[in-house]
């Protein structure tokens, strides 16, 4: 990048992506860990929720007015573009987190199977790498990385549907396990979503075109 | 390149003012009725390419023109061209308005008469029509007596737009015709470009890139004398294929 006004005003977009995927993964990842080892984070993980939203609005604003400033072209615009629909999907990171932090916390106290917290700290697993994956790509530009990314959403869509499928099969006795399960893979699926948007932005940004992951 | 018909053809153009060799080896195909924009730096050719189209050059001393420019597949350097028809058919705007120091009713009729048409009623439908698609009339009409110098400077620019359209011109060369101007009257010529391309084949050449992106249908990048990248406007503000497009585009050049 160079010293121009705009290259300034695309640094700085460039840091609130950045900063913005740090405390989404950090969100994501206490919300995950929460059901895990227990205890309550929902306030906490709201709060960086209602963060991660600020710094979208921010972005959003900073992102126009070096539209009206500069009237950016070619890669700046492009990169303009795909970093406001980035920092959409890394706010609904923190939004889905929430929604694992309050599902937690709502049918907390009751005993925990070993299928089940296996299952959500494989699919929970996945679900961070692809976090940390998303942000290589954008923070890189390594759009070689985003097959094994769609790898791995595979994998991740395949746990959600097998597991919907097994839950309707053979209920579990607790209908807790039932609900919890289904929702956390449900939330987790989403964000897996929103980690390949982000890997498809990026792909833009770079080469101009668009690429979409084949549903399998 | 076009998906219309071809209007105007540079085949192996090459220029020299004198040793300088400013335009090198350049091929264009220009589409009938659309607006082509040629963009680059200053001392890249964009001028000395569009005056090529009407021979505009070889009233310069020591100016040497090679290849061919072709205008409905005629070559308008053969010998046989008559320059004084082929301006009439290729018709010129300039960065800073030049109305002529006379009334504006002669401003528009002094080209018709130099073509031979002497009949009054002939000549005032001519200056009405012309004023009218420079979209000027409105505003003129009840002070078509009154000097052209009087007129502002967006006025005069669209006045001597009417100028070259009361010869009955198919081409229009614009040569940053709006750099004089402030934004209102650049706004108005800008809406002009977009509505005379439906019946004529207009180049304009611009240093300002977003007027470029505003106005034309097809971007020619041009930088030495060649022409670096040359494709839908679209294409090349938002995914240039060449590098030195994008890096001129985006600010980030020399």
């Amino acid at each position: 990048m160079g010293s121009t006004l705009l290259d300034k005003g695309l640094k700085k977009v460039g840091d609130i992506i950045s900063e913005m995927a740090e405390l989404s993964e950090r969100t994501v990842k206490t919300s995950i860990d929460a059901f895990m080892e227990g205890g309550s984070v929902e306030v906490q993980v709201r709060a960086w929720s209602d963060t991660l939203r600020d710094m979208q609005f921010d972005l959003e604003e900073k992102v126009v007015e070096l539209l009206a400033r500069y009237n950016p072209v070619a890669g700046d615009l492009r990169y303009l573009k795909g970093s406001m629909k980035i920092s959409y999907d890394l706010s609904r990171f923190g939004r889905y987190a929430f929604d694992i932090s309050h599902t937690v916390d709502l049918l907390d106290g009751y005993v925990k199977s070993e299928d089940e917290i296996s299952f959500i700290q494989e699919m929970g697993a996945k679900t961070l790498d692809m976090l940390r994956l998303s942000r290589e790509i954008y923070a890189t530009k390594n759009v070689d990385l985003i097959e094994r990314l769609f790898d791995i959403e595979n994998k991740v869509d395949e746990m959600y549907k097998s597991n919907l499928k097994r839950m309707a099969k053979n209920p579990p006795k607790k209908t807790e396990v039932l609900i919890t399960t289904t929702l956390l893979a449900r939330h987790l699926e989403r964000i897996a979503d929103h980690a390949c948007y982000i890997a498809e932005e990026t792909f833009y940004m770079v080469t101009g075109r668009t690429i979409y992951l084949q549903v399998s | 390149m076009a998906s219309k018909a071809v209007k105007i053809e540079a085949k192996k153009l090459n220029i020299w003012f004198g040793k300088n060799h400013v335009i090198k080896d350049l091929n264009l195909s220009v589409s009938k009725n659309s607006v082509t924009a040629i963009m680059g730096p200053s001392g890249c050719g964009k001028s000395t390419l569009i005056r090529s189209i009407n021979r505009m050059n070889e009233i310069i001393e020591g100016c040497i023109t090679k290849g061919e420019v072709l205008i409905d597949n005629m070559n308008i350097y053969d010998p046989k061209v008559d320059t004084v028809e082929l301006r009439r058919r290729v018709g010129m705007v300039f960065q800073k308005p030049n109305p002529f120091p006379k009334n504006i009713f002669e401003n528009i009729a002094y080209g018709p008469k130099v073509h031979g048409i002497a009949d009054k009623n002939e000549l005032k439908n001519i200056v009405e029509s012309s004023l009218k698609r420079a979209a000027l009339l409105d505003e003129v009409e009840d002070r078509l007596k009154d000097s052209a110098l009087k007129l502002s400077g967006g006025q005069q620019q669209r006045l001597c737009i009417a100028r070259a359209l009361a010869v009955g011109p198919e081409v229009i060369l614009m040569d940053e015709p709006c750099s004089a101007l402030d934004p209102v009257a650049t706004a108005k010529i800008e809406a002009l470009i977009r509505e005379l391309s439906k019946n004529y084949t207009v180049i304009i050449v611009t240093h300002n890139m977003q007027q470029a992106a505003r106005v034309s249908d097809f971007t020619a990048f041009l930088y030495m004398g060649n022409i670096i990248e040359y494709g839908k406007t679209k294409k090349i503000f938002q995914n240039p294929d060449n590098e030195l497009t994008e890096n001129y585009i985006t600010g980030r050049f020399g």
